[in-house]
């Protein structure tokens, strides 16, 4: 049986040291507290001692090499014949192990010469400084204003540069949103389409819930117009409440192109709600055996041609629902 | 009268035993640091092990002690498992600590350990402390401070001690003197007679050869009773030795002190064969019986980090737990 | 309704418990005879005795050591530490012995203690004993640390500390303890990490630790007459901190102002300022603005030392310019 040797921890921060010479030599009887090797450390030189008396069988490690804390350093055997037919390996998976170099990330090179192209600066190192930030953030002038503000501008697809475009001065705020009049982005279009057949539908399937069918319907609109263009529809009831009904594919949020809000007012007076918003809207409302569905969107999100499209499939689908079948 | 013998015997042979346990655990612990399978650092006890059995021999497990970054000695003298002690050096969930104390913290408080202490003197307040609750609330349990020469240079020592004198607290300061404050000797550092300092307070205060373990238990359970009755506080003074360096890598010591020194300390100071020689001169033990002793708890002790060495780690949902207690 | 000193309130907390719990003590620099310099614990020696109101030498890293070695073997010391300023020599046992045992231990040593102290300054005692210290002591992780702002807090509070099972260091305005408030004759306790919500607003959010509350209610009625609307919330405790008050205020009023009569580097409104810049961010309609005791020693001179704290006037004129949108520190 033998006793292993391993690098000693001789200091608090010591993760290597090297071995300067040997006391023994293969095959040397040995004593509990011999000097056994010499070390040396970043800090200092000391002689280690034996902790098993018997026979140096092995040594594993030259004089000069540096080698990490717990490596395998000899063996120390009981009798003086295994000193050529150990079978120990220098593996130890109980020793800590050393650490790789921390290796630096490799700079986006693509990035960074397009930061150099944008900016045309000279200055490379502060140029690979940034090239981790995203590209908006150093691309154009950047126009200052208070996290709500940017925020609330988001949702109403507002551009903050009309602000500044307007002489209003920087950084914005909440407030500032309503200082000049919105852009004429936003429209809506109409259509009138008999309901009687979809309520025929209804009553035969009396478990169908008539916003489901709304969605679906306008769903298959969407894809049979724009093909391979995602659509999420949300349905928000007149509480205000909104919950993802369904969308065109199994996707994960990020796939998203676009999100469309069901309104239905069929059971109210209200015949048609337009948002000024650049999100898609849609809203149902009937009277007597007819629908009146009002699509406002914006022309940055959807062509007013595309829309023309779109809306006219889903008057045909709900007109012949047999369309949906097919 | 020979049951009391009897008894005596018993108690003899214990602290061999418990000498030899530290011993055997501290051989132990040293390997596993030096084989890098420990992480952190440690202090070993090794050659001072007279001290703290001659002191908890005289203790109840209601006593309490505070121990200091050296402190496995007192651990396994007032009563600690290998086990347990094993798996808080290795970081492991059956630690005393759950692992998040390690060897600078072992706690063990259903044996009346507080804690070790990793503030050299940092215990000292503590200790004193729990002889004060101990008189408010009119319990009889005394609470021995375990600290080193190098701890007497701390202010702390002396308001406490203050403290502690004006108001008769059941405490015993125990200075283990092992001649080096870290790695510098102690008369470089201490000024006077350690022992005035006690007595500049009005505190009894003795001087006792540490690597004597009948002697120390003999003062340690004379003072105690004292104590126990309301005549503290006391101070002891306890020559000994620590046969490795400050710390588990302080190997490179030839500097503060000789090799020569070591040696003599070690044939001829040596705390568990004074006890050995003395108990087969007696005719207590035989050398068989003592050598059976010993292989046996070297035995367990090998069990004991086997086991360690296997046990599993803290789960990670323990890092923030135990930051507050929650209060019911 | 039943006015009384905040003063008084801290002496019924700590008589109540005492009279609940037998192994609540009292113990520091002249707690007995002399009831401390502000007379906050005059009369308890007459009730409890000099064996649970215990006066002291002058040793603060001692008498903090004892309590500790106390407190883990079974008893609920309450410290008092004269002046704020002193915590700097109770650091190692408050600290590392103190705040640590629970957790070193494995959940199996817990110190229940509480280190009554003060903080403020205006009181003309120059640089050592008029700082505000609960920043420092709030970093420590296993300390809670609680903030009253008025006389009803200041009971409710340290009763609540002295049950708690983890050491709790309370500062108490030493400029308030003879404010009064009303303050129930039945016994009542406020929880740990609840802030109060003083005044509802919705243009502007102005936080106040202990006395600052007042300073933020003073900013408040100067406000009230420009017609702007302010909500003013005081956290009570900064450890546990009450941030879901904290963020749902921010993110209704998306604009904030932290005032903490600690120095404002690394400060408490520091801290409040980035959890709020962190968690609330797109609700903000301009920067958190941080009102912090200025960064220098505190200095005698009464002419001096007023230039240092936070005042009504300048939260007020912060408020009023966040609120128009315009700048308090430039582009």
């Amino acid at each position: 049986m033998s006793y292993e040797v391993k690098m000693p921890q001789l200091g608090m921060n010591q993760d290597t040291a090297v071995v300067v010479a040997w006391f023994k030599k293969e095959g040397d009887k040995i004593e509990k507290g011999d000097p056994l090797f010499e070390v040396e450390t970043d800090k200092a030189t000391m002689e280690v001692e034996a902790q098993k008396e018997g026979y140096l069988s092995k040594i594993k490690v030259d004089e000069g090499s540096e080698v990490p804390v717990g490596q395998l350093l000899a063996l120390i055997s009981d009798t003086n014949e295994d000193s050529h037919n150990d079978q120990t390996d220098l593996a130890d998976p109980d020793s800590f192990e050393t650490i790789e170099p921390y290796a630096e990330p490799i700079n986006d090179n693509s990035i960074e010469n397009e930061v150099q192209n944008i900016e045309g600066s000279s200055n490379r190192n502060e140029l690979s400084t940034r090239s981790t930030r995203n590209k908006a953030a150093i691309t154009g002038v950047k126009v200052l204003a208070s996290p709500k503000a940017k925020l609330a501008a988001k949702e109403m697809g507002f551009d903050l540069a009309e602000l500044r475009n307007a002489g209003i001065a920087e950084p914005f705020h909440f407030a500032d949103l309503a200082r000049v009049p919105q852009s004429s982005s936003f429209s809506s279009i109409y259509l009138q389409v008999s309901a009687e057949a979809f309520d025929a539908l209804i009553l035969k399937s009396e478990t169908v819930k008539r916003s489901l069918l709304f969605s679906k319907f306008t769903s298959s609109a969407w894809s049979f117009v724009f093909e391979e263009s995602v659509l999420e529809v949300i349905f928000k009831d007149t509480n205000g409440e909104s919950y993802v009904e369904t969308t065109t594919k199994e996707v994960s949020s990020n796939d998203v192109a676009n999100t469309i809000t069901l309104i239905d007012l069929c059971d109210t007076r209200i015949s048609a709600y337009e948002t000024g918003s650049n999100n898609l809207t849609l809203s149902f409302s009937q009277l007597r055996n007819e629908f009146t569905i009002c699509l406002s969107f914006s022309e940055k999100i959807l062509q007013f041609s595309d829309a023309v499209k779109f809306l006219n499939e889903l008057g045909a689908r709900l007109e012949d629902p047999v369309l949906q079948l097919i | 009268m020979a049951k009391k013998i009897n008894t005596n015997s018993e108690s003899y042979l214990k602290m061999y035993s418990q000498m030899v346990k530290i011993r055997s655990f501290e051989d132990q612990a040293n390997q596993l640091y030096l084989d890098a399978k420990m992480p952190g650092l440690t202090h070993m006890y090794s050659g001072e092990e007279a001290v703290a059995v001659g002191i908890c021999e005289a203790l109840t497990v209601k006593d309490k002690i505070t121990s200091t970054h050296r402190g496995h000695g007192h651990c396994v003298a007032k009563g600690a498992e290998l086990k347990q002690m094993f798996c808080e050096l290795l970081g492991k969930e059956e630690g005393y600590c759950r692992g998040k104390g390690g060897s600078m913290h072992i706690a063990d408080q259903s044996n009346g350990n507080l804690g070790a202490n990793a503030i050299v003197g940092g215990s000292m307040g503590i200790a004193t402390g729990s002889a004060l609750r101990a008189k408010l609330n009119g319990d009889s349990d005394v609470t021995v401070c375990f600290f080193g020469d190098g701890a007497t240079a701390q202010g702390l020592l002396y308001e406490v001690m203050n403290m502690a004198a004006l108001w008769n607290l059941p405490v015993i300061y125990a200075c283990e003197n092992n001649g080096y404050s870290e790695y510098t000797a102690t008369d470089e550092i201490a000024a006077g007679d350690i022992l005035d300092r006690a007595r500049a307070f009005g505190i009894e205060a003795h001087k006792v050869d540490g690597q004597d373990v009948l002697a120390v238990n003999k003062l340690a359970t004379d003072l105690v009773a004292r104590a126990r009755k309301g005549e503290g506080p006391f101070f002891i003074e306890l020559i000994t030795y620590r046969y490795h360096g400050h710390h588990v890598g302080d190997i490179n010591r030839t500097y503060y002190r000789s090799k020569e020194e070591e040696e003599d300390w070690k044939k001829n100071k040596d705390p568990i064969k004074i006890l050995g020689d003395w108990l087969v001169s007696e005719k207590i033990a035989s050398d068989d019986e003592l050598q059976i002793i010993r292989d046996d708890i070297a035995a367990e002790a090998h069990v004991a980090v086997q086991y360690a060495l296997e046990a599993s780690y803290p789960n990670s949902n323990e890092v923030d737990m135990h930051v507050y207690m929650e209060t019911t | 309704m039943r006015l009384i000193t905040l003063s008084q309130a801290v002496n019924e907390a700590i008589a109540e418990e005492m009279r609940l719990d037998s192994s609540v003590f009292l113990i520091g620099e002249d707690v007995a005879e002399a009831g401390t310099p502000f007379k906050i614990t005059s009369g308890l020696v007459e009730e409890f005795g000099t064996e649970r109101v215990i006066d002291t030498p002058i040793s603060e890293p001692g008498f903090m050591g004892l309590a500790v070695g106390a407190a883990m073997t079974g008893s609920r010391p309450i410290v008092d530490i004269m002046f704020g300023d002193f915590l700097f020599l109770i650091m190692d046992q408050l600290c590392n012995q103190a705040a640590k045992a629970h957790y070193m231990s494995g959940g199996k040593l817990n110190v229940p203690l509480v280190v009554r102290t003060n903080l403020g300054a205006t009181r003309r005692s120059a640089a050592q004993h008029s700082q505000s210290l609960h920043a420092l002591v709030s970093h420590i992780p296993g300390l809670k640390v609680a903030m009253p702002s008025s006389a009803y807090e200041a009971k409710g509070l340290l009763k609540t500390a002295i049950r708690d099972d983890n050491p709790v260091v309370i500062f108490e305005d030493k400029l308030m303890y003879q404010d009064k408030a009303d303050v129930p004759e039945d016994e009542y306790l406020i929880p740990f990490g609840e802030a109060a919500v003083l005044q509802e607003g919705n243009q502007v959010t102005l936080i106040g630790t202990s006395s600052m509350r007042q300073v933020c209610e003073e900013a408040a009625l100067i406000l009230s007459d420009e017609k702007i609307s302010v909500e003013i919330i005081d956290p009570r405790t900064l450890v546990p901190l009450d941030e879901k008050t904290i963020l749902n205020s921010a993110k209704k009023t998306g604009r904030v102002i932290v005032v903490d009569e600690g120095h404002q580097n690394f400060g408490v409104t520091a801290e409040i300022a980035s959890r709020i810049s962190e968690k609330a961010f797109y609700y903000l309609d301009a920067p958190v603005i941080r009102m912090g005791a200025m960064d220098v020693p505190v200095p005698f001179s009464p002419v001096l030392e007023d230039l240092t704290v936070p005042t009504a006037e300048k939260v007020a004129s912060n408020a009023r310019k966040i609120v128009a949108g315009e700048l308090v520190h430039e582009l």
